[in-house]
């Protein structure tokens, strides 16, 4: 269940932005902070505890493709992780739901 | 709290906490700022909007200890690892016997050759020989002596290694670091495994042709094969 805890949700969203496209990390901050209620700095930890658990890997991009730094990209491992972590993350979200709609419909 | 104070706190922090690489992080959050100030943010605003340096360099130090320790297990796995090293200790001070017994070896060789080329026989264990061949065969012994040390020498760098692969395996499980396993071969500079190769192969021909030279010399002065019978060695 860690994608249940803030940290965990967190670390989902980095996965599923990186799924779509490769990005450097102040534009994962800056994408997720506008979605997600954490606070700035708290993206760039998250963004290395996934790269010491091997799901993600870094390079650095020249001026010639793109704009220039050290950008994220999954590894293949980070993408089997993504969908598993994904796939947990609706089953509860459904879960939940559930109860939750249920208990609405206890009311009535 | 202006940048560079910002991110001053942040270095003490990450220090404090014992991150590694912490030149890198701190990189990213002065990109982090760049960016900001870029878009017309002023500096309170971006450092209140990162977070508190502590919590930060919190959350750097948090993502080892808790991780692996929600794995799971973190203590059946101590208590294994360790049984496997109460093991391995085991079969490791015994391989370091071997190799202590190959020096001791090599010393008798040595102590067999020198009394065999200097005539002291001690203790009347050496057996009769014209003094000619027992220099050769004193050499021989010194061959062999030379061999075995270099032999026992390549052999507990060889299980010292071993133990070092070992530890390195061992402390990656326990801290869930990555630290890249050691080569299983002795790392030797290039000079010590030129004269480690020198002493092995020169001492092997010396004792071999020396071995070979005493053998047909014995055989001949003695005037028997089986020189050994007409010295009475054996009686």
């Amino acid at each position: 269940m860690d994608t249940v805890n803030k940290k965990g949700l967190l670390e989902l969203c980095v996965l599923s932005l990186l799924s779509r496209h490769d990005s450097r990390g102040y534009d994962i901050s800056d994408f997720t902070t506008r979605l997600i209620p954490v606070m700035h700095g708290e993206v760039y930890p998250a963004l290395r505890r996934l790269k010491n658990e091997g799901l993600l890997k870094t390079y650095t991009q020249d001026e010639s493709g793109g704009k220039p730094g050290k950008y994220y990209s999954l590894t293949q491992l980070g993408r089997e992780a993504y969908m598993e972590k994904m796939d947990k993350y609706l089953t509860l979200v459904k879960a939940i739901k559930q109860i939750l709609e249920g208990s609405e419909n206890d009311k009535n | 709290m202006t940048k560079t104070e910002y991110l001053q706190r942040l270095t003490a922090e990450l220090k404090k906490n014992r991150i590694s690489e912490a030149e890198d992080i701190i990189g990213e959050y002065e990109q982090h700022f760049a960016f900001k100030l870029a878009d017309g943010f002023s500096e309170e605003e971006i450092a209140a909007k990162l977070g508190a340096p502590e919590v930060i360099a919190a959350q750097f130090a948090l993502e080892k200890s808790e991780d692996k320790a929600a794995r799971g297990g973190k203590l059946f796995l101590i208590i294994a690892l360790s049984l496997a090293a109460v093991v391995e200790a085991m079969v490791y001070m015994l391989f370091f016997a071997w190799g202590i017994l190959l020096y001791a070896s090599s010393l008798v060789s040595a102590v067999t050759g020198i009394a065999l080329m200097g005539g002291f026989n001690i203790a009347g264990l050496i057996p009769y020989m014209p003094y000619g061949i027992a220099l050769i065969f004193g050499v021989c012994f010194l061959a062999f002596a030379v061999f075995l040390a270099a032999g026992a020498y390549y052999y507990l760098s060889y299980i010292k290694q071993m133990v070092k692969v070992t530890v390195r395996w061992h402390k990656n499980i326990i801290s869930g670091n990555m630290l890249p396993s050691l080569p299983m071969n002795p790392q030797f500079s290039a000079k010590t495994r030129r004269r480690l190769r020198t002493a092995i192969s020169w001492s092997l021909a010396v004792f071999g042709a020396a071995f070979v030279l005493g053998t047909v010399l014995a055989q001949i002065s003695s005037g028997a094969l089986e020189f050994w019978h007409v010295w009475r060695w054996f009686m």
